[in-house]
């Protein structure tokens, strides 16, 4: 109202140039306004599309049930941790979730890791008592006489029977050290001999490499698992063959790579069966 | 009944030995005597030692009984077996065939069979390879041996590439085939080892035991399965399986343990005879027929004493089956001979006369039976014969070639 009125005493009482002054500057306040408008509607339009943006994620996950309770009780806690105001507190949880962050990636890469736990075991269980898993190949790097003979390595061999006997081919190349099978020796020493024995007698195919073999192939010194064509693990033990850590990944390049190295060791390997065969009644 | 029957058909079932009849007799004597009584059990476990005096008496048929342990020992000898070959005892061949195809597929992915093989153990075999998704690869041979397209070498030139080629880990073959064909099985398994690693062999020995070889002293095999109702003539059916082999052994008794401990393998006499063996009887076992082992004894004591069969046995079984070979050729009937190499006591000959080519294989065996002769027939005029293994009495040629020439 002030604003007609200021411009109609103008275009009754200015002069013509002021008129047109007047005039000049009225277009030209217009058109600050109008491009402002527009500046604002595009910035009112990212934030709606960044909106949109997050939002397809709850709803691209609300078909997933249970990673959407997840997803939601994540979203809960955020927003009570928003409630905190100590600062040193905020730092830590900060560090947290980017770890956190950074776990979630490394799973939705279909990499798995475990670390410093024997907690492993659960999963590899799982995985050799899935019925659409009709094959294991593994790689044992017997570092020491101990291997996969404490409880819980115990217990995984017993899974391994259990398996074998339910119909799951199993074949395993065992890679030893001169100390536990001397070159020269026709069948490794009996402080190993046994474990391997037993695992020979539940029908898993068992074949073993000299460890001084692959002194120009290292990379093929290694403790891993292939489960059919659905996962791979790695297993880095201590001196003592306790678990370091154990990535389970289920890339299918992983796979492929780990069945190369498989097929790779293969070729220096002699089966425990035709060891047997040649081996003299009592030796 | 024919008083004077000509039995040609020991490769269905063998007539029972004399001293197999005598220990069968005389054990339901003693079981109407004792039931299941304390002598009884001494009696099974000891044998004629725990009461020789009322044995020799009473019982004079189960006079060689000895126990369990002396009935290994005597089919040992039978096979040409060292003297602490294992053996087990069944009281279904199946069971053994059963047992056979889980050892098998525990590592073998693929395993090398021929059509020669005893279609029901194949079944068994295919059931098990798609219980643990793994495969069987048949190769083709029967047709071509019959006809005489295969030499012996071929045959085992053929079996090592096929194994080769179809990527196969695994063999099971029949020694001699129910319709008559002797694999040089030892020579295949020694060609195929040659060029491929070989995981598992098992051999079906149900008609070569006691017949055509069954010579295990080179232990070319991890297990050979047997029975007893067939050569042998023990008559009461009872599957008998020799293993032993250092590779194989301990995996053999590994998986036989797990499979009776958790009941997927349910033979009662295959329990109770390992129970036996390892002195873990648990009271708690169900009552087992016994009776196919007294008889099985009598059979097997019957052929251990026969030194003329022992020693010319196969030999003296292909001039046999050359004889009615001869006869069938003159009497209308043409004899499906393989290559000399492959011949053993059974003698297929099929039929030339149309009519009797269009008679069904019931009305076959019949017609044969009516005239005194007792063989197993097929659909399309074959018929299958089992020669007798100390060849022709005087007369028997001639009642052959009769019924061969009068048969519809």
């Amino acid at each position: 109202m002030l604003g007609s009125l200021a411009m109609a005493l103008v275009c009754a009482l200015a002069p013509l140039s002021a008129q047109i002054a007047v005039l000049g500057a009225l277009i030209s306040i217009l058109g600050g306004l109008f491009v402002s408008y527009m500046e604002q509607e595009a910035e009112r339009e990212r934030h709606r599309n960044e909106m949109l943006e997050k939002l397809a994620i709850p709803l691209a996950l609300a078909s997933e049930h249970d990673l959407y309770e997840q997803y939601l009780a994540i979203c809960h806690g955020l927003m009570e941790l928003a409630q905190q105001t100590d600062l040193i507190l905020r730092d830590i949880a900060l560090l947290k979730l980017a770890s956190l962050a950074g776990q979630i990636e490394s799973l939705a890469g279909g990499s798995v890791v475990f670390a410093g736990t024997e907690t492993w075991r659960t999963v590899y269980e799982k995985i050799l008592r899935s019925p659409d898993i009709k094959e294991y190949r593994s790689i044992s790097w017997v570092r020491c006489k101990d291997y996969w003979q404490d409880a819980p390595g115990r217990q995984s061999m017993q899974i391994n029977f259990d398996s074998a006997h339910r119909g799951l081919h199993i074949e395993r190349i065992i890679i030893l050290p001169h100390d536990l099978w001397p070159k020269g020796r026709h069948l490794p020493l009996e402080e190993i001999l046994p474990w391997i024995q037993q695992q020979h007698d539940h029908g898993i195919w068992i074949l073993l490499v000299h460890e001084s073999d692959l002194s120009s192939e290292t990379d093929l010194l290694v403790d891993l698992g292939i489960y059919g064509d659905r996962a791979m693990g790695v297993q880095e033990v201590d001196e003592r063959a306790r678990t370091l850590r154990f990535v389970l990944q289920f890339d299918p390049q992983a796979i492929r790579l780990a069945k190369d190295r498989w097929e790779r060791l293969a070729l220096y390997a002699t089966s425990f069966r035709s060891l047997l065969d040649q081996s003299p009644a009592n030796g | 009944m024919h008083p004077d029957l000509l039995y040609l058909d020991t490769a269905r079932v063998g007539r029972m030995s004399r001293s197999a009849q005598a220990a069968h007799l005389d054990y339901a004597r003693l079981a109407t005597d004792e039931g299941g009584s304390l002598f009884f059990e001494r009696f099974l476990r000891q044998g004629v030692d725990s009461s020789p005096a009322k044995i020799h008496e009473f019982y004079p048929g189960l006079a060689t009984w000895r126990g369990i342990g002396q009935l290994k020992h005597s089919l040992r000898a039978l096979a040409s077996g060292r003297r602490d070959l294992p053996v087990l005892l069944a009281n279904r061949c199946a069971a053994l065939m059963r047992f056979a195809s889980r050892l098998l597929f525990h590592p073998c992915r693929n395993v090398l069979v021929t059509d020669l093989g005893w279609p029901a153990y194949h079944s068994i075999l295919e059931a098990e390879a798609q219980r643990a998704s793994r495969s069987v690869t048949t190769v083709h041979i029967c047709q071509a041996i019959l006809s005489r397209h295969l030499t012996e070498d071929e045959l085992i030139q053929r079996l090592r590439n096929e194994f080769l080629d179809q990527g196969c880990d695994g063999l099971f073959l029949s020694a001699v085939s129910n319709l008559g064909v002797r694999l040089p099985v030892e020579r295949i398994v020694r060609a195929i080892e040659a060029t491929s690693e070989v995981r598992l062999i098992v051999i079906d020995g149900a008609q070569d035991f006691c017949h055509a070889s069954s010579d295990l002293r080179n232990e070319y095999s991890d297990l050979y399965l047997a029975g007893s109702h067939k050569w042998l003539k023990a008559h009461h059916p009872m599957g008998v399986a020799f293993y032993g082999k250092r590779r194989s052994s301990s995996f053999i008794e590994t998986g036989l343990d797990h499979l009776l401990a958790t009941g997927e393998l349910d033979d009662p006499l295959l329990r109770f005879s390992r129970q036996l063996e390892t002195c873990s009887l648990d009271g708690t076992s169900e009552t087992v027929s016994l009776a196919s082992l007294f008889s099985c004894q009598g059979a097997a004591n019957d052929i251990l004493s026969d030194i003329e069969y022992s020693a010319h046995g196969l030999a003296q079984l292909v001039n046999t089956s050359d004889a009615a070979a001869d006869v069938a050729r003159v009497s209308g009937w043409y004899p499906l001979r393989p290559e000399a190499s492959f011949r053993s006591g059974i003698l297929l000959l099929e039929a030339e006369k149309a009519a009797t080519k269009l008679a069904s294989a019931e009305a076959l065996r019949s017609g044969f039976y009516e005239k005194g002769i007792a063989l197993t027939a097929y659909d399309n005029g074959i018929i299958r014969l089992s020669v007798p293994e100390h060849g022709w009495k005087p007369g028997d040629l001639d009642r052959l070639g009769g019924a061969l020439q009068s048969i519809f």
